[in-house]
Parts: structure tokens; sequence; C-alpha cells
């Protein structure tokens, strides 16, 4: 027995071994496989976050010509500048004003869309078209479609009794409006084809069983459709706000951040510093703070709502 | 395999003889020359023409024109290039971005080439206004290229109707507001015509406080003054065209404005001289150009790009680099040029050239532009970090036109954030 016990604990620690140069063989396995797109993420993605975080405590000395350590210089410049702060609330405007009535509107369309209505392909295809669009044509097109002298939409709404007479794009509150709107188009067909997609992976028998229960349409909305569509709404929802914070093309083709700032938003703000005054450290210092802002921002989203959603399966 | 095999052979083959015919041929100087387009029109193949023509004029250097958007998303390209340690060899670039460009490190001043090239003589032909551009702490660090002023356009067809005289514009600030309210044409109380578009800019408002008299940015570039008395009567008076008379809309850029005057929806315009060929291609109506109106004093700002040299190139690059500069620059090319583009010739014996002189003959207008440079000054803000500065007056002028702040209110608040802006400079 007293022999038997070592030689027993060795048979042990031999199928360890085994079990672990297995689990490192799947592990090295699996790097490789992930090699390639890890790669361009560490390159494009992950080094250029910890450039800028290094950047964001750097400023370019004109004396010496060269970077030097600052601490924490350029936060408190970002911080105690009126125009980054305009640019924070305005792209908080932006966020909640396209967010909410893009899932509000895509998961219309696509509960619509998804009953046999007449010409079904050809609607589907026009709400998704302006997501094949480059967002930077769209703008010029858009840019067209809101001047005041000869653009659609006055004419448009005089005719329907709104006379607007707004110079969209050159008066304060309707240019970022008028950003908003491109912004909901932009999106509301994409985000629509998730929700098709969802749609049409909720089991038939759920809407017979609930006929035979004598439900209305709204009760099988109510109870079906909408808690079953959870996960993807969350799931739009959190692609759709991080979106709005990248938002930038139709803010630099249509109005260039103004009037007055009155369109400027996180992205165009970092690229004018960064990128027009060469301002790199106070460029830095906006994106970590970007960063960190989306970042936590989806980790409270991912906690709080994780917990509420029904999973189908 | 074996069709693998041939393909390979060939592909090394031409390989080969590819290099080998560089190899063969006398060693050319290559130069890369970044080129913005700042204006509408095919002034892309305009630049290429003019490279070719260098190209085959001689052997020693061959310039690649590369073409690299605006003025911006040039001076983009110059800096992360040169950061980078691949600098280009030339480029055109603003008064503005020149101030960063020297902070920055990367373009040489050209003194000393002028001086192998004649110094005075050389240098002197050139228009003065456009030299003091060029001028940055007592160093010449660029050649002017493609220059130009504000014009004052205006739509003769609507001057007559209105009782005006079609032959001239308006000669004073109180001449164009009167001119301004017998022009804007209105519907209860929506205007229909505007009678004056001056795009908010701050090009615009800068040369407004030299006609009042003021002066702008110190000689070091480390102090720009806008609340001065001459700079608080220019803002007022623009202030008064937007929101008193209301006979010019708050808020119109410089393409938005040419959009207009062309489409009959203002009967007069600020704009570049720079516009006068998009004017000319898609106005339907008869049209005229003068002087800007004067103030106190008769004054207009310069603008538009200048040819530059690299640091960080060798020695015989810089050389080649300056051989083209003067090459672009002589009179039969900046004639060339000018003809092409619209932009002012850059030196006074370019309209001795007989392909200049049969332009203006044909358009007359070009003569207004040429005239007008006795009263031409430096562009502002001609300081460090002028493009932060350029932007921050201009959002100033926007709100001070759109009703947003207080006129003094916001003068004051732009001079602060210029003042915070140029601190690090007047500490050096």
């Amino acid at each position: 027995m007293r022999l038997a016990v070592p030689s027993n604990s060795c048979v042990v620690t031999s199928k360890k071994q085994n079990r672990r140069s297995r689990e490192f063989k799947a592990h090295v396995e699996f790097l490789l496989f992930l090699l390639p797109s890890l790669l361009f993420l560490v390159l494009f993605t992950y080094l250029p976050i910890v450039r800028s975080v290094v950047e964001s405590l750097m400023s370019y000395d004109v004396g010496s010509r060269c970077n030097r350590f600052v601490g924490f210089m350029n936060y408190s410049d970002l911080f105690s500048d009126p125009v980054f702060w305009k640019a924070v609330s305005n792209n908080l405007v932006y966020a909640v004003c396209t967010v909410i009535p893009t899932i509000a509107l895509s998961f219309l369309f696509a509960v619509i869309l998804n009953t046999n209505v007449k010409f079904q392909g050809f609607y589907r295809l026009s709400l998704f078209y302006p997501s094949v669009l480059p967002m930077a044509a769209a703008s010029m097109v858009w840019v067209f479609l809101f001047n005041p002298a000869y653009g659609i939409i006055n004419h448009a709404l005089a005719r329907l009794g709104f006379e607007v007479n707004a110079d969209w794009l050159n008066e304060a509150p309707y240019a970022l409006v008028a950003i908003i709107i491109v912004g909901i188009w932009k999106y509301v067909g994409y985000y629509m084809l998730f929700f098709l997609a969802g749609l049409q992976g909720i089991d038939n028998s759920l809407y017979e069983a609930a006929d035979i229960e004598g439900a209305t349409k709204w009760d099988k909305f109510c109870h079906i459709t909408f808690p079953l569509m959870t996960p993807t709404t969350f799931m739009v929802g959190i692609v759709a706000a991080v979106n709005s914070f990248q938002a930038v093309d139709q803010v630099h083709v249509m109005t260039r951040g103004g009037p007055f700032n009155s369109t400027n938003m996180l992205m165009y703000y970092i690229y004018q510093n960064g990128f027009l005054y060469w301002n790199t450290g106070l460029a830095s210092a906006a994106s970590v703070f970007l960063f960190a802002i989306l970042l936590i921002g989806t980790g409270i989203y991912f906690t709080l709502l994780n917990k509420k959603i029904q999973y189908e399966r | 395999m074996k069709r693998t095999l041939a393909v390979l052979t060939s592909m090394a083959l031409l390989v080969v003889m590819i290099s080998g015919g560089v190899g063969a041929a006398p060693k050319k100087q290559v130069l890369r020359f970044y080129y913005p387009v700042g204006v509408a029109g095919p002034l892309a193949k305009a630049v290429g023409d003019l490279c070719d023509e260098f190209n085959s004029s001689q052997s020693e250097v061959l310039v690649d024109p590369i073409y690299s958007g605006g003025y911006a998303e040039t001076m983009q390209r110059c800096i992360t290039a040169a950061k980078s340690g691949n600098p280009p060899d030339i480029a055109v670039m603003t008064g503005a971005d020149m101030w960063v460009s020297i902070d920055a490190d990367i373009i040489i001043p050209l003194q000393p080439f002028i001086d192998k090239s004649g110094g005075d003589s050389f240098i002197s032909p050139f228009y003065q206004a456009f030299l003091n551009d060029c001028e940055i702490s007592g160093q010449i660090y660029g050649i002017p290229f493609q220059k130009s002023t504000p014009i004052f356009y205006y739509n003769k067809d609507m001057f007559r109707e209105a009782g005006l005289d079609p032959n001239s514009g308006p000669k004073d600030w109180n001449e164009l507001v009167e001119y301004a309210k017998k022009l804007t044409v209105r519907k209860g109380n929506t205007v229909t015509r505007w009678g004056l578009e001056i795009p908010v800019d701050q090009w615009i408002y800068t040369g407004m406080i030299m006609q009042a008299g003021g002066t702008i940015s110190n000689k070091a570039g480390n102090r720009i003054a806008l609340n001065t008395p001459e700079g608080i009567e220019a803002l007022s008076f623009m202030k008064s065209l937007a929101m008193d008379y209301k006979v010019m809309p708050s808020r119109r850029l410089f393409g938005d404005s040419s959009a207009d005057f062309v489409a009959g929806k203002t009967a007069m315009m600020y704009n570049s001289t720079g516009n006068l060929t998009f004017v000319r291609q898609n106005a339907t109506f008869d049209w005229g150009v003068s002087f800007l109106p004067a103030g106190k004093v008769r004054a207009v700002p310069t603008g538009g790009g200048h040819l530059v040299v690299f640091n960080g190139i060798s020695r015989e690059r810089q050389e080649a680099a300056w051989k083209f500069i003067t090459w672009l620059t002589s009179p039969a090319n900046a004639a060339k040029w000018s003809v092409a583009s619209g932009y002012v010739p850059v030196r006074k014996d370019a309209f001795n050239v007989a392909e200049m002189k049969q332009y203006v003959a044909r358009y007359p207008q070009a003569l207004v532009a040429r005239d007008q440079l006795q009263y031409a000054r430096r562009e502002e803000p001609a300081s460090h970090e002028g493009r932060q500065i350029s932007q921050l007056i201009t959002v100033m002028l926007e709100s001070v036109l759109a009703g947003n702040e207080k006129l003094s209110d916001a003068l004051n608040g732009v001079q602060n954030k210029i003042d915070t802006v140029l601190a690090p400079f007047s500490k050096k």
C-alpha cells in the first residue's frame, strides 16, 4: 500500500501532464488560428490605443522642437475647453436623438415588412439602400436637399403646410437637426435587417398558440414579439450607440462643425485638433476620453441590461 | 506548372528590363510635388501639364505631381510624411500652414537659393504683398504660386433694375449698405433675394479690420489683436448688415455664395478672385467685378498658396526643387498658370507675356484683380498656430452674425482664447 501510493500519484501526475500538454497544444492551435486577425488588431487597434495614451501625456515644445512629458496638462486643457464640452453635449443630443428613433423605426419597419405586404422586396431594398451608400457621398446629396433656395425639403414642408424657411445647414438649432436626420436615415435600413433576421427566428407555433387563446395582434406583439426580440434590440442598441459617437463624415461634409460649433461632435473635435491644428496631445487626450467613455458605457449597459434580457434558448 | 514557370520567368525578365532601363539612362532626380487644388476646376490637369513640360525641357530632374486634396489635406500629408522621415520635396502651402511647418521644422528658408539665383533681381518682379506672406521671422520660406485676393462681384442686370450705375460697384461701406438695401427683395418678412453675401470667414473680416485702419498681427507672429477699436468697428459693420439691415444672410461659405450669385439669389458678393472662372462659366447674366468697397482706407488681404522646399532631404534634391520652382514661377509659366487657373499672376512682368495680354483683353476682370493688388496687405492671421486662430475667429464671426452672442463678449472671448493659444510663443 505504501509503495502503491507514490506509484499511483505518479500516474496521476503523468495524466495531468498529458492533459496539460493537450491543453497547451489546443492553445497554440487557437492562437495560430487567431494570429492573422490578431496581428491586424494589434497593429491597427491596440497599439494605436496605447500610443494615444502615451501621446496624451506629451506635448510638442516649439522651443526645443520635440515632444516632452507634461503629465495631465492636455487633460486639464481639454476639460477647460468650452468647445470640447459643446462637442460632448452635441454628441449626447445626437446619440439620444438618433439611437431611439433608429431602433423604433427599424423595429417598426421590420415588423411591417415581415408580414406579407405587396412589393415587400421593393420596400426592403429601398429601406436598406442608404446603408450601401458611402456616408460622405450621401451627405453631399443631403446638402442639396437642405438648401433653402432650391432644396426639396423646404419646398416639400411648405406644400404640407409647414412654412419652416430654415436655412438648415447655416442656422444653429436646424443644423444639428439636419445632421440627426441624416444619421437616422442612413442606419434605419441596416438595423432593420437585424430585426428582420430576429423576427424570422421566432417560432411560428407561439403565434398559433396565441391565436387559439384568442390573443389580439397587439397582445401578440407585446407578449411574444417584443420580449423575444430583446436580445436583438439590445445588440442593435449598443451598436447604434457606439456608432453615434463615431459620427464624423456627415459633420465634415455638411457643416464642418458650424455654425459656431453647434454641430461639432467628439470625432470631429478630435480631427480638428489633431489634423488641422496639429495639437496631437490634446487630440489624443480627447481620444482617450472617448475610448474610456465608450468602454465604461458599454460595460454598464452590458451588466445592467443583460440581466433583464429574455433569451430564447 | 510549366505555365507558372513561364509566367514567372517572363516577369523576372520584365523586372530586369525595367531596372536595367532606368539604370542605363543618366540618373535623374525624381522629386515629389504635393499640390492642392483650392478652387473648383480642372486645375489638376493644368498642374500635370506644367510638370510634363518641365520634365521634357531638361534631363536632370523629374517632377512627380501628386494631387493631395485641399490645402488642409495637403498639409496633413506633408506633416505626416515628414514626421515619418519620408518628406515630399516640394509642396504648395498657405501662409498659415507655413508658420506651422516652420514650427514643426519641416521646411527650409529659401534665401540662400534666392541669392544664388540673382538675389534682388530674382525676387523684385514678384508683387510685394505676396512676398510679405512668405516672410516669416525675417526669412523667406516660400515663393508665391497660386495667389488670390477677395474681390467684389455684382450682378449688372440687377443694378440696372434697381437704378444703380452698372459700371461700378459701391465705393465704400456706406454705399455698400445703401446698394444692398436697394437690391434686397422681400416677400412679406422673408427675403427672396439677398442684396449682398459675404462669406463667413476670418479672411474677409480681417480684411475689413485693415479697411477700418487697424493692424492685426505683430512681426514676431506671437500676438493677434482683434479686440481693438478697428476690430470692433469692422465686426459691428458686418453685424449690422446681417442683423440690423437684414440685407445679408448670417452664414454663407465661399462655395455657397458663388452658387447663390450665379443662381441670382444674391445681387452682390465678396468672393475670391479664384472664383472668377466659376462665375464666368456659370453666370447667365451681365456681371462685373470691382475693388472691395473701402472703409476708412482701401485695403485687401491676400491669400492662396506658396511653393515650399522640405527639410530632411538631400542638398541635391533641394537644389533640384529650387530649379523647378524658378521654372514654374518664370514670367511665361506664371502667365500660363494664371490663364489656366484664374489666379492672379504672382509677378508684374507676367502681364507682358503675349498669352496673358490676350487673356486680359478677353476677360478684363483679371485687370481689376491686378489693379487691386496695389492695396493688398499681408494675409492674416500671420502668426503661429494660424489655422487654429483662423478657426477661432471664424466661429466667433458666425456666432455674432447669427445674434448668438453679444459683440463685446464674443470679441473678449476670442481674444482670450487666441492669447492662450499664442502664450507658448511669447514666452520663448
